[in-house]
């Protein structure tokens, strides 16, 4: 039996996205990486056959089960009870505790933020602005890119130094007659950017239309957290997989010494390193950040000030179902291609949120055919009518711009704990005003789009849906009374503590937020390349 | 263009779709085939003649037990005819069972919540109507790209919409 490794000169705690692309670049720097992951590898194949037999397909959790000694939160058939939900209103994240992370069932929808994303507090008034700015970043977006095969268009709003490193997807007829069907209302629908194959790359097929983005592509057309797990072990880091960290201990200066993982039958390991990294999801990381308290932190790590787990963010969203008046055959090719893109900023965000409105080009049959049986269609009928409202079926659904509020927050239950008698997370969460006035209006540009659509058996559904884009809850920033982590991503308690995860971004903008995270660990990685050649 | 089943196999080479057909299949059903009152039963709901009695057998056994309420409803809808079409004009005792055998072969799903189970992927109703059109979730239909081709639905499955 081989002895686990207790000792690397980067230790990265979480095998995601994140952890995965900087372990890669530190590896190659020749820098030695230890990641260690809480959950266990998974296979694709067993994935895919997860869903295919899967009562709940609309659930993207459902085909991931929760291992025992790291469980994540699960809702079908019901609430597993892992993620404790103290409202007022429901934060519903799904998120993976697997190696390789939660991009296991991401869209592979890569954006960058607009420049105004980021300086939302001195241009509108609201918010916060970040540390640094969208030039800062812009050359790690690029980087970013490159390592995932990302193509686009032309017209995001967010400027660019380079092209796009590949080509951008075709448009589906549906997302085709969706433009063009609303480009008379005044709304700029454009193709998403998407680390999804549209040519061979990388030693990975291109996207050849499984209609299944979400819970899992089959064929891995999509950049995932396991694709960048594969690249940093292939690039010789290492991966301790099932090694749950519940502790970060500190030395008397108070910089990371160790941090202690248990294993699935308890025991319990020490692991140095010269630099930490804190890459384990936006709930998990301050729940872990919480629960490592001492005499000197009786808050817990990096948490002097008490901001950890605080100004938690998603994109709420909502939508509308309706019937176009020709048919448009959804469900052709990937599961999300277009969007509408102008309505993303401007002088109302001093008012209400900013929006993306995505078009939906899924398979419309469960939905189609659980609407008709609920209404009760059956014998010849429904044969005829599924293929007719499955001709004209749909979906638009919205992402809000959440400002950062102290109160909505990640906390550690302590009087609820797991299998391995880890503290389970716990959430508090309430929408503004400011996204309920953007709900209305985007409730109006449905509408309107339906109109354009000769849209009937218009159903909206207002009711917010979480999106998996969690952010805020490591907030980054220069004063260390208001944030967690400073312009370099460094703890503001702890000179050798870092920390990759979207939780630091310091606004949400109306964008997927992966790109981001992985531009600022392509970032983060070139600090801790710095720190150890220097050190 | 939108390929043929036929064509999309040879596009993708035919082991390599029957190997993504095989691996999804699920273990041989240990229930025996469906009874001639419950096919009768799933036809008449349904509307497809062409129903496969090995999934009607595990549907069946699933649901099991309610051959009574079987012979009840099929007399019901027998005397509806080829009038019947919808589920509202049966007996409000009878909604129930008729809602779960038609639920179980258009969506692949027995029961509700933690007693949901599946029974069929490929063989769910649901996908036949525009099987010339959209794409079994996680299968493929043919090359990259095909989503920006022109549609040309088949020309049988065009009577039906």
């Amino acid at each position: 039996m081989t002895t686990p490794p207790s000792s690397a000169t980067v230790v990265i705690v979480g095998s995601g996205i994140a952890a995965s692309q900087i372990a890669q670049k530190l590896q190659k720097a020749g820098i030695d990486v230890l990641m260690l992951e809480a959950g266990p590898r998974i296979e694709r194949w067993r994935i895919v056959e997860n869903y295919r037999n899967s009562p709940f397909k609309d659930d993207f959790q459902s085909p991931y089960p929760p291992s025992a000694h790291a469980p994540h939160p699960q809702y079908s058939p019901g609430d597993n009870g892992y993620f404790v939900q103290y409202g007022p209103e429901p934060y519903k994240a799904g998120y993976l505790r697997v190696a390789g992370g939660t991009t296991w069932h991401w869209s592979a929808q890569a954006w960058r933020l607009l420049p105004n994303d980021m300086k939302l507090q001195s241009l509108y008034g609201v918010g916060r602005d970040w540390p640094i700015s969208y030039d800062d970043l812009e050359p790690y977006y690029y980087e970013a890119e490159v390592e995932m095969g990302v193509g686009g268009p032309v017209d995001t709003g967010s400027p660019r130094s380079k092209p796009y490193p590949q080509p951008e997807l075709p448009l589906s007829t549906f997302d085709q007659a969706f433009k063009a069907g609303v480009a008379s209302g005044g709304y700029h629908v454009i193709t998403e950017p998407a680390a999804r194959n549209t040519l061979p790359f990388d030693d990975r097929p291109a996207c050849c239309g499984n209609s299944n983005c979400m819970p899992i592509c089959p064929i891995e057309a999509q950049y995932t957290g396991e694709t960048a797990l594969r690249k940093a072990e292939a690039a010789g880091a290492t991966l301790q997989p099932n090694a749950v960290v519940y502790r970060i201990e500190h030395d008397e200066k108070d910089r990371i010494a160790a941090v202690h993982y248990k294993d699935p039958d308890g025991a319990t390991h020490r692991v140095t390193g010269k630099l930490f990294v804190l890459a384990a999801n936006a709930i998990e990381t301050p729940k872990l950040m919480m629960i490592s308290r001492s005499d000197r932190f009786p808050n817990g790590i990096g948490n002097t000030h008490d901001n950890v787990g605080r100004n938690l963010m998603d994109h709420p969203g909502t939508s509308v179902t309706f019937l176009a008046k020709e048919p448009m055959w959804p469900g052709r090719g990937p599961m999300r291609l277009s969007c509408i893109n102008n309505l993303r900023d401007g002088a109302f965000r001093s008012d209400y949120s900013a929006m993306k409105l995505n078009v939906g080009n899924y398979s419309p049959l469960r939905a189609v055919s659980n609407y008709l049986l609920s209404k009760g269609v059956a014998g010849p009928d429904l044969p005829h009518m599924v293929r007719d409202y499955a001709s004209r079926w749909v979906v638009v659904n919205s992402f809000f711009d959440i400002l950062p509020d102290p109160d909505n927050r990640i906390v550690p239950v302590w009087g609820q704990k797991d299998a391995m008698g880890i503290p389970k997370p716990g959430v508090h969460y309430r929408i503004s005003d400011y996204i309920n006035r953007a709900r209305d209006v985007a409730h109006g540009h449905y509408d309107r789009i339906a109109g354009l659509l000769g849209g009937t058996n218009i159903r909206h559904s207002d009711t917010y849906f979480n999106n998996n884009h969690i952010m805020g809850t490591l907030i980054m920033g220069n004063d260390p009374r208001d944030s967690v982590v400073d312009a370099d991503l460094r703890s503001h308690d702890h000179e050798n503590l870092f920390i990759a995860s979207s939780g630091v971004m310091a606004s949400a903008g109306t964008v997927n937020c992966t790109l981001t995270l992985a531009a600022l660990s392509m970032r983060l990685a070139d600090r801790l390349i710095d720190e150890c050649r220097h050190a | 263009m939108i390929l043929s089943r036929r064509s999309a196999m040879t596009a993708i080479g035919v082991t390599g779709l029957t190997g993504l057909i095989g691996c999804s299949r699920l273990p041989a059903p240990l229930a025996p085939v469906a009874s001639a009152d419950f096919m009768t039963l799933s036809r008449r709901l349904t509307g497809y003649d062409d129903l496969d009695a090995t999934l009607g057998g595990r549907i069946q056994a699933i649901i099991g037990g309610q051959d009574h309420a079987f012979a009840a409803l099929l007399h019901t809808l027998s005397t509806q005819g080829a009038a019947f079409r919808s589920l509202t004009s049966l007996p409000p005792a009878l909604q129930p069972l008729a809602t779960t055998i038609l639920r179980a072969w258009q969506t692949g799903v027995v029961g509700e919540g933690a007693k949901a189970q599946v029974v069929s992927y490929e063989d769910t109703l649901m996908y036949r109507p525009i099987d010339d059109v959209c794409v079994l979730p996680t299968y493929a239909r043919g090359e990259p790209h095909y989503w920006a081709q022109p549609l040309s639905p088949s020309p049988s499955h065009r009577d039906q919409a």
